[in-house]
Order: C-alpha cells, then structure tokens, then sequence
C-alpha cells in the first residue's frame, strides 16, 4: 500500500519540476528553432513550431554583429579585469585588519555596490564629453569600472575573508612585505573567489543597455545589447532575424553561464550568504 | 601603508558620491533646453513641477507596482522551485535545476525582451497555441490593460531562480538530522519547508527581496526595448530617461534624486546588516 503510494508522489514531484523547467526554456527553444528558420518557414509557422533549419538568417545576422560583440568583448573584459584586480587589492586592505576606518570605507563600499547606475545619467554626460571621452571606449570603461569596482571589492572581501589569517601571519613571520603578502599568498589563494567575480562583472557588463545607451552616439561603438534596438520586430519584419540576433547576442555569457555557471552561482551565493555561502 | 590597497577603489567610488551631490545640486536648478545657458536657482521648483507631472506620478506608481508583484511572486516561486529541487535524491539532478531556473539572468534584458515581445505576438506566439487549444488568447504587449503584465511576467521569468538559489542555499544549511527525524515522524513535505526549513531562511528571504528590488527599481531595458517610451509601460528610469531625451535635465536630476532615496532607503540598512555576515570569516 504505501510503496504505490511513495512512487505517484515521486511522479508527481518530477512532474511539476519538468513542466516548470519546460516554460522556463520556451524563451531558449524560441531562439534556437526560429533563430534557424528560413523565410519560408517564418511565414508558414507560428514561432513555437519547428522547421527545416536555415542558416541564412544566423549568418547574416552573426555579420551584422561582429562589430557590436568585439565592442562588448572589449569592454567587459577590461572592466571585469580591473574591477577585480582593483577590487582584490582593496580586499586586502579589509581583510587585513578591523578598525573603525576600515568598518567605515567597507560600508560605504559596500552602499556603492549597489547604487542603480543610471543616477548618473546627466552628471556622467555631462563629464564625458568636457573630457572628449563621449563615444570612445575609454570613456565606457571608465564608466563601467565606475559602478563595477565597488561590487568587485566586495565580492573579493567576502572571498578572501574564508582565508586563515594564520596563513598571512606565517608569511609575515618570513618578513615578506604587504604587497608580497598580497601578491604571493591572498591573491593566489583566492583565485576561485577571483574567476567568480571577475564572471559576474562581465554578464552584467555585457548585459549593460542603459549606459552604452547614453554614452555611445555612432554605430560603430554599439554593444551587443544596443545592437539589438534594431531587431526588434514590429511591421514586415521577420522573427527569425529577431531571434537570431538575441541568440547572438547572447551566445558568450549563456555559454559562460553553462560552462562557468559554479563561479557564477558562487558570486551571488556569496553576496548573499556571505563567504560561507 | 596598507591604506594604499584601497585608495583605487575610494578613488572610483568617489565618483559615485560627486554623481548624486551633482544630482542634487541640479535638481534645485532649472537646467532646461530652454534655460541651457543660465540655469538659474528654482529651490524646490524642478521637484513640484516633476510631482506634478502625470507621467512622472503614472511612472512612480508603475514601478512600485511592479517591485511589489515581482517581489511576491519571486519569492514564492523561489520557495516552491528551492523545495522541490532540494527534496531531490540525485545530487547531480539538483544542480541542473538550480542552472536551468537562474540561467535567464545570464541572458540580457535587451535579449530578453527581444524574444518575448514577439512570444506575445498575438497571432504568432504563444497565442497559437492557446488558440489550437481553444483558450481564450492573451492580449499581451498588443493592449495597455495587459502590456504592464506582460513585462511583470518576464521579470518574474528573470528572477525567480535568483530567489530560489538564495532559498535553497539556505535550506541547505539546515541541520539534515532535524529533517530526518520530522520524516521519521511521517511529517508532510510541506510542513517541513513552513516549519522547519523556511524559519531558517529569513537570510535568503531578506538577500532575494533586496537583490530584486533594487533590480526591478531601476528597470529600463525591457520595457524600453519591448515598447519604446510608451506611457502604459514607462517606468521611474525611463521617465528620467525621457526628460534626458527632451533636454530637461533638471527635471532628469530630481528623478535621480527619488531613485537614489528609494534606493538608499534599502541599502543602507542592507549593507550595515551585511557587513558582520560578509566579513565574518576565520
């Protein structure tokens, strides 16, 4: 009586995670089938019903992106790599020792983290363009370090903090100094802390809309996101341009996220849990 | 010495603190297109007349709308998706799910957006199916009675897996030998998660309501890149963006203003709350 029972709840409980899981992915299906449609297809379909494949569309579409993805790839990477880099040396200074001024800057860091971006709308404009940094990539990147920086300072104090002190103690006992110290030991011994971080910053750089929105004004410095203002759709537009453009866009940090998806995940752990998370 | 080690980061940070002073020096001005050249001192005029502003008061409601709806039903999903992966046998199964839920925020808004306005497509989309069925069609972005909802739902779609890995983290940190012995006892999966597993997850509920409304308060590209500035979609951040556009900047300044006490509001306490579990370690 009970084993019957046992099995129908078990069914049941896979039932309802596989049906959730299936419209989680309609948007992931979406891309990939229609992404691959012909015009043909497109006008003989509905978007939830596959097709022969065509790479017509994705070619075309793959193109017209290059441009806007090395730009992404340009500007993620640099902030991701300065915001961590930035970030860990500003760690250290945590990690190292508990005062009153310490507590202060790490709260105020920590309230920079996570100030909306788009507060600096006006004064951010406004700076750029008495610099001659509007529409350049220095000036995004500087933008972007900006609101990213504080974020990548605190994710790698919440990872260094797991470090034991005893470990830095020992390497001062051998008269190594600070940036020895950082350079040989923290910093190496938070590497994982460093990949997730550096992970996180550039999704959400990537991702950006708003601030190359504001701050590019040429199509050859668009991003991969603002690129996609112009496969939005609409009258006598296809879809499968439409989808094909979101999956190209899209492909680097989905595939970071398949590939990499531990780090990511351990990034938001961590900024939630704290570093036992 | 070690002072040194984090000047960069002051230094960059310092610009975020210059940014919200200049907001706020503007927003008492009225800095216009129409007074480029002499903004003259307006006291509290800029913020009365973007009070008074309909699309402004429309926007501000909108947008807490829209974090409320996003925060119940992020929550509750998150709950639901957390317990269901973690009463889970197979390691291995329940670290796909936790992927599958969350992987829409790899994806970005804009992207996002891309692909649902045309699931909403009322011929083409998810109506095709709803029709083949005989349901009656969802109107979606196509009508201004359900457009906000539409968006609502995608965001929903966004974040609910953020939620649910905060839950389910914290689930995890619940002692297994008390779960044990309540199904020893014959207890019911759901009165595990209310009352053991959820009294222990105040942390996840606290760190998913704050992670998603600063999200959602600060929502512009979904809406943007699925409607344009349409005034049955436009939220705080497009509004500012909108007097950005038309060259109102003070009016732009005093919206940024709103937004960063709004903001400020839950993130100071936030972080205070967060300094001890962020740097508690050894």
């Amino acid at each position: 009586m009970i084993k019957p029972l046992k099995l129908a709840k078990k069914a049941i409980h896979h039932a309802i995670l596989i049906v959730l899981a299936a419209l989680w992915l309609i948007p992931v299906y979406a891309m990939l089938i229609d992404g691959m449609k012909s015009a043909g297809g497109v006008l003989t379909t509905p978007i939830l019903q596959p097709t022969g494949l065509s790479f017509t569309s994705l070619i075309e579409v793959s193109t017209a992106l290059e441009l806007p993805i090395v730009n992404s790839l340009i500007i993620s990477v640099t902030t991701a790599a300065v915001s961590t880099l930035v970030g860990a040396l500003a760690a250290f200074y945590f990690y190292k020792g508990r005062s009153w001024t310490n507590n202060s800057v790490f709260v105020i860091i920590a309230i920079a983290t996570f100030i909306p971006y788009q507060i600096t709308l006006v004064p951010v404009t406004e700076i750029l363009s008495t610099l001659g940094l509007f529409n350049t990539y220095p000036g995004l990147i500087f933008t972007f370090v900006i609101f990213h920086l504080p974020g990548g300072a605190l994710l790698m104090t919440i990872f260094m903090s797991n470090l034991p002190k005893s470990i830095i103690e020992s390497a001062r006992a051998d008269g190594a100094g600070d940036w020895a110290v950082f350079s040989r030991v923290a910093f190496p011994l938070t590497l994982a802390g460093a990949v997730s971080t550096f992970i996180l910053t550039f999704v959400e750089v990537w991702n950006n809309f708003f601030i190359p929105l504001v701050l590019t004004s040429t199509p050859n410095m668009y991003t991969a996101s603002i690129s996609l203002l112009s496969y939005t759709g609409g009258y006598g537009t296809l879809y499968n341009d439409s989808f094909a453009a979101a999956l190209v866009a899209s492909l680097i940090p989905l595939l970071v996220f398949v590939i990499l998806g531990r780090y990511f995940m351990r990034g938001f752990l961590a900024l939630g849990s704290g570093s036992k998370g | 010495m070690t002072f040194l080690f984090v000047v960069p980061t002051l230094f960059f940070a310092g610009f975020l603190l210059y940014f919200i002073v200049w907001n706020l020096y503007y927003s008492f001005l009225d800095y216009s297109i129409i007074h480029a050249h002499n903004p003259q001192f307006a006291g509290f005029g800029t913020y009365s007349s973007v009070l008074g502003d309909p699309l402004f008061v429309t926007a501000f409601g909108r947008t807490i709308l829209w974090v409320a709806v996003c925060l119940a039903a992020t929550n509750a999903l998150g709950i639901l998706i957390a317990s269901l992966i973690f009463f889970l046998d197979n390691g291995k199964l329940k670290s796909i799910y936790n992927s599958l839920f969350l992987y829409p925020i790899s994806i970005s808004l804009a992207a996002s957006a891309v692909i649902w306005t045309w699931l909403y497509n009322p011929q083409e989309g998810i109506n095709s199916v709803l029709t083949a069925l005989h349901l009656p069609a969802f109107s979606g972005l196509s009508s201004p009675s359900t457009a906000e909802l539409s968006l609502i739902i995608v965001s929903i779609w966004i974040y609910s897996g953020l939620s649910a890995i905060f839950y389910y983290s914290s689930f995890q940190g619940v002692s297994t030998q008390v779960i044990e012995s309540a199904r020893a006892d014959a207890a019911k999966a759901h009165t595990i998660v209310f009352k053991i597993l959820l009294p222990e997850a105040k942390n996840a509920f606290i760190v998913a309501t704050v992670t998603i409304f600063l999200f959602v308060l600060r929502m512009f590209s979904l809406p943007y890149v699925a409607t344009g500035l349409d005034p049955f979609t436009m939220t705080l951040s497009e509004q500012m963006f909108n007097y950005f556009t038309t060259e109102f900047f003070s009016k732009a300044s005093v919206v940024s203003i709103v937004v960063v006490i709004i903001a400020a509001a839950v993130i100071v306490p936030y972080a205070l709350f967060g300094v001890k579990r962020w740097i508690s370690g050894d």
